[in-house]
């Protein structure tokens, strides 16, 4: 993986290649993604660059989940990943855990029109050609009514609140890889700063931003809703630049 | 140690019971990720993570090592500690 995502891997094909370039370009400038940056993994890969954009996405929201709430690890905790024989045990551990799952494909059951129906519904208002395209992936407008619901029906956060988060978020977003991994002054307020830390470095959240969302009057559920939220604004910057669709069926303005 | 309390399969109730038992189904085993747990005090949240994760990972012909190179690469350069 080191030599994959440092692209000095000899025998890397043109497609791992492909997905490590915009991998790596996702992390470093999002704020400065377009669809063409998605064209040479599509040149390669044709329509399954799509399954590739929403593994993408899907990642950035889990990782900020993870690093924002700080979820333990499965197997073995970072310090002891430091310790070779012990890491190769861990990774041992981990395959005989991944054995036991169901990792077969599954078919895309949706369809276009019925995906396109529903996010219409969730938003209330026609849609016309800008769902278009994702046309060949219908699984994908399943993924984002998935996060209009989160956002919509099941977060305890005003919409005052989800707005504002989407705006640092998209304020926070990098533009260089050094905004991805130098070091900067953070806002002041709470929540402002763990939608910074969050979308540029999530992993670096402290307890003690947590106890200051809880002094701002958060609970746990509280926190987990902007967990989500900025996990969510976060794929979303990503999915919409790519993709090429209005930011506005997410973002709130 | 996690930043927020969870509601672990063995005390679940409810619906959130329900939705534990559709993680079964969906990944053919009773491993229960740390980063579906961490949404259980709302079940309908519980329930988006794991369809969410069905979608990107398993849904569509797309080879699974490819997706598994993204999910890496993407951990690897976020340092996720995950």
């Amino acid at each position: 993986m080191a030599p994959l995502v440092s692209g000095v891997a000899g025998d890397a094909t043109p497609l791992e290649r492909a997905l490590v370039d915009l991998v790596r370009r996702a992390h470093d400038a999002p704020a400065l993604l377009t669809p063409a940056d998605l064209e040479p993994l599509h040149a390669i890969a044709g329509d399954d660059a799509l399954d590739y954009l929403l593994v993408l996405c899907a990642f950035h929201f889990i990782t900020r989940i993870a690093d924002l709430l700080a979820v333990p690890p499965e197997v073995l905790p970072p310090a002891l990943r430091r310790v070779e024989m012990v890491r190769r045990i861990g990774v041992w551990m981990t395959s005989l855990l991944l054995r036991r799952m169901d990792l077969a494909s599954r078919p895309d059951r949706a369809s276009f029109d019925d995906a396109r129906a529903r996010i219409e519904a969730l938003l209330g208002r026609p849609l016309g050609q800008a769902l278009e395209p994702l046309r060949a992936r219908p699984k994908v407008i399943e993924s984002i009514g998935l996060v209009l619901e989160e956002r919509d029906r099941a977060s305890s956060l005003d919409r005052a609140t989800l707005a504002h988060v989407h705006r640092t978020v998209e304020a926070a977003l990098p533009r260089s890889a050094e905004d991805a991994t130098g070091f900067h002054a953070r806002p002041a307020d709470p929540v402002d700063g763990f939608a910074f830390v969050g979308t540029r470095y999530a992993q670096r959240t402290t307890p003690e931003s947590i106890a200051a969302l809880r002094r701002a009057g958060y609970d746990d559920l509280g926190i987990l809703d902007l967990a989500i939220a900025v996990a969510d604004a976060n794929q979303w910057a990503r999915m919409f630049r790519l993709a090429g669709l209005p930011p506005s069926l997410f973002l709130l303005a | 140690m996690r930043h927020i309390a969870t509601v672990p399969r063995a005390q679940a109730t409810g619906e959130t019971a329900e939705v534990y038992a559709e993680l079964r189904r969906m990944s053919g085993s009773g491993l229960v990720a740390q980063v579906v747990q961490v949404f259980s005090l709302r079940a309908s949240s519980m329930r988006r993570m794991i369809r969410s994760w069905e979608l990107a990972m398993w849904v569509g012909g797309a080879p699974r090592v490819n997706r598994e190179l993204i999910a890496a690469a993407v951990a690897r350069l976020e340092h996720c500690h995950y």
